[in-house]
C-alpha cells in the first residue's frame, strides 16, 4: 500500500506520507515511524516497486557528509614525522557547503604514496593545497589517503617565499625565487581544477 | 465582532512567502505577515563552537532572533536584550522536535532569524520563515512546523492579532504545531482566559496554522516543485 494517489515523479515536503514499511523500505530522504515511511526533504519521490524501496531526490541542496571514497580539498596545516596534518575545506563538488563535522583531518605517512616515504616533507609542505580521499570520516581526525594519480598536491607554496610553485620536470619550482623543491603532486596540479 | 482592520474573528493578514532569498546562507526564507517582514537563514550542520556544547549522538539546534532598529516605531537599542534571547530559545525548542537532529553528531544547525519591521506576532512569523529556511538547506525533517497566534481584545476571541489588537487587548496565545500529528511545540500565554475562552482562542489557532501549511507549502511548491 502507498498514499492514495502518490506516484513516482511527485514533488513532497517533509512529513508526506510515502507508504507503508510493509511494502516499502525506506530509502534516501526519507523515514519510518510506527510502520508508515514519510518524507523528511523536500524534493521528488522514487517508488522502486521492483527494490521494493521508497526514497526521495531532495530539491534542495542537502549537507555533505564524508563517508569513505569521498574525494575531499584540504590544507597541510603541520607536518610531523609520521603524518601531516590537515584542515579540511570541502568536499569535491560542494565547495559551497561547509563540512557537517570537525574539520580536521590527518594523512598518515603510508597513506601519503603508493611508493615509500622515508620523508614526509619531500610529499607535502605546510600551506600545500591537496586533494585527498577519505578513508575514515567518522574518525576525529578524519582518516585521509592521497595514494592515486588524481590525489595529491594540487598547488604548492614555496617555503622560502610563499609564492606559488610551477610543475617542472616532475618537481615543483617557484617563479620568484627558483628554489626546487619535491612534492607528491596530483596529475592535474596547477591548473586549478578542485 | 468587527476588528479594527475589518477582518473576521479566524481571519489571517495577507500572508507571503519566499525560499531560498538570501545566496550566502545555507537555506534561507522570507516572511512578510501583515506589516511583518522578517528573513530567516540557516547555516550548517558545522563544526560546533564552543567544542563542549557539542553532543555526539546529535546535531545542537541553535536559534537567534534580532529585531533591527529601525524595525518598531522608536528605534530599538540595537544587539540582543531579554525579549530577543527568550524568543531564540523558544523558537529552538518550537523546531527542535521537527529536525531529526541524530542525522549529524557533533555538529551544530545555525538559525538566524531577523526581523526587519514588525508589527505584532513576530515569533510566530520568525518560526514560520525558520522552518521554510531549514528545509531550504536540506536539513531532514519530520515535519513542517507552522505558527499562528490567537488571543482576546475588545471581549472576543480572535485570530492572529494586529499590533493595535496586541497592545490593547486582554491576551494574546501564540503557538506552533507539526500539522501532521498536531503535536504542539510552542504554546505561550500572555493575559487572562476563561477555560471555555482559552479551549477556544486554541481552536483558532490550530486552523490558523493550518492555513499557515498550506502557504509553507505552496512557497515550497513555487521554489522546487517545477
Amino acid at each position: 500500500m502507498k498514499d492514495e494517489g502518490l506516484k513516482s515523479g511527485d514533488f513532497v515536503i517533509p512529513g508526506d506520507v510515502l507508504g507503508v514499511g510493509e511494502v516499502f523500505m525506506p530509502g534516501e530522504g526519507t523515514y519510518e515511524d510506527e510502520g508508515i515511511i514519510y518524507s523528511n526533504v523536500a524534493g521528488v519521490v522514487d517508488l522502486d516497486m521492483n527494490k521494493r524501496k521508497a526514497s526521495v531526490e531532495a530539491k534542495s541542496n542537502v549537507p555533505p557528509v564524508l563517508v569513505e571514497g569521498d574525494p575531499v580539498i584540504c590544507e597541510i596545516v603541520d607536518l610531523r614525522s609520521q603524518m601531516a596534518l590537515v584542515d579540511l575545506i570541502a568536499k569535491c563538488g560542494h565547495e559551497d557547503r561547509s563540512l557537517t563535522m570537525s574539520p580536521k583531518g590527518r594523512i598518515y605517512i603510508s597513506q601519503a604514496s603508493k611508493h615509500y616515504v622515508t620523508n614526509l616533507q619531500n610529499e607535502f609542505r605546510i600551506g600545500d593545497l591537496v586533494r585527498a580521499r577519505v578513508r575514515d570520516g567518522r574518525k576525529s581526525p578524519v582518516e585521509l589517503s592521497t595514494i592515486g594519480d588524481d590525489m595529491g598536491v594540487i598547488l604548492a607554496l614555496c617555503t622560502k617565499c610563499r609564492t606559488s610553485m610551477k610543475k617542472k620536470d616532475g618537481k615543483v619550482e617557484c617563479p620568484k625565487c627558483g628554489s626546487i623543491e619535491s612534492r607528491n603532486m596530483s596529475q592535474d596540479y596547477g591548473k586549478g581544477n578542485l | 465582532m468587527k476588528r479594527g482592520d475589518g477582518r473576521k474573528k479566524d481571519e489571517l493578514r495577507n500572508v507571503r512567502m519566499e525560499v531560498g532569498v538570501l545566496k550566502r546562507a545555507d537555506g534561507s526564507a522570507y516572511v512578510e505577515w501583515g506589516n511583518n517582514k522578517v528573513f530567516a537563514s540557516v547555516y550548517g550542520p558545522r563544526e560546533v563552537i564552543p567544542r563542549f556544547l557539542a553532543r555526539n549522538d546529535r546535531a545542537i539546534l541553535r536559534c537567534k532572533y534580532n529585531m533591527t532598529p529601525f524595525s518598531v516605531e522608536d528605534r530599538k537599542r540595537p544587539g540582543p536584550d531579554r525579549r530577543s534571547v527568550e524568543i531564540g530559545k523558544v523558537t529552538a525548542g518550537a523546531l527542535e522536535p521537527a529536525v531529526i537532529l541524530e542525522t549529524y553528531p557533533n555538529s551544530m544547525i545555525n538559525v538566524n532569524i531577523e526581523v526587519m519591521q514588525a508589527d505584532a506576532g513576530t515569533r510566530c512569523a520568525g518560526i514560520t520563515a525558520a522552518t521554510l529556511a531549514l528545509v531550504d538547506a536540506g536539513i531532514p525533517m519530520r515535519d513542517l512546523v507552522s505558527a499562528c497566534a490567537a488571543g482576546k481584545a475588545n471581549d472576543g476571541i480572535i485570530l492572529d492579532l494586529s499590533k493595535e489588537e496586541d497592545n490593547k487587548g486582554q491576551a494574546d496565545i501564540p503557538m506552533a504545531i507539526m500539522p501532521r500529528s498536531e503535536e504542539v511545540t510552542l504554546l505561550q500565554m500572555d493575559g487572562i482566559l476563561t477555560e471555555d475562552e482559552l479551549e477556544e482562542a486554541l481552536k483558532l489557532a490550530v486552523g490558523g496554522c493550518k492555513s499557515i501549511y498550506e502557504l509553507q507549502k505552496n512557497a515550497l511548491m513555487a521554489k522546487y516543485g517545477e
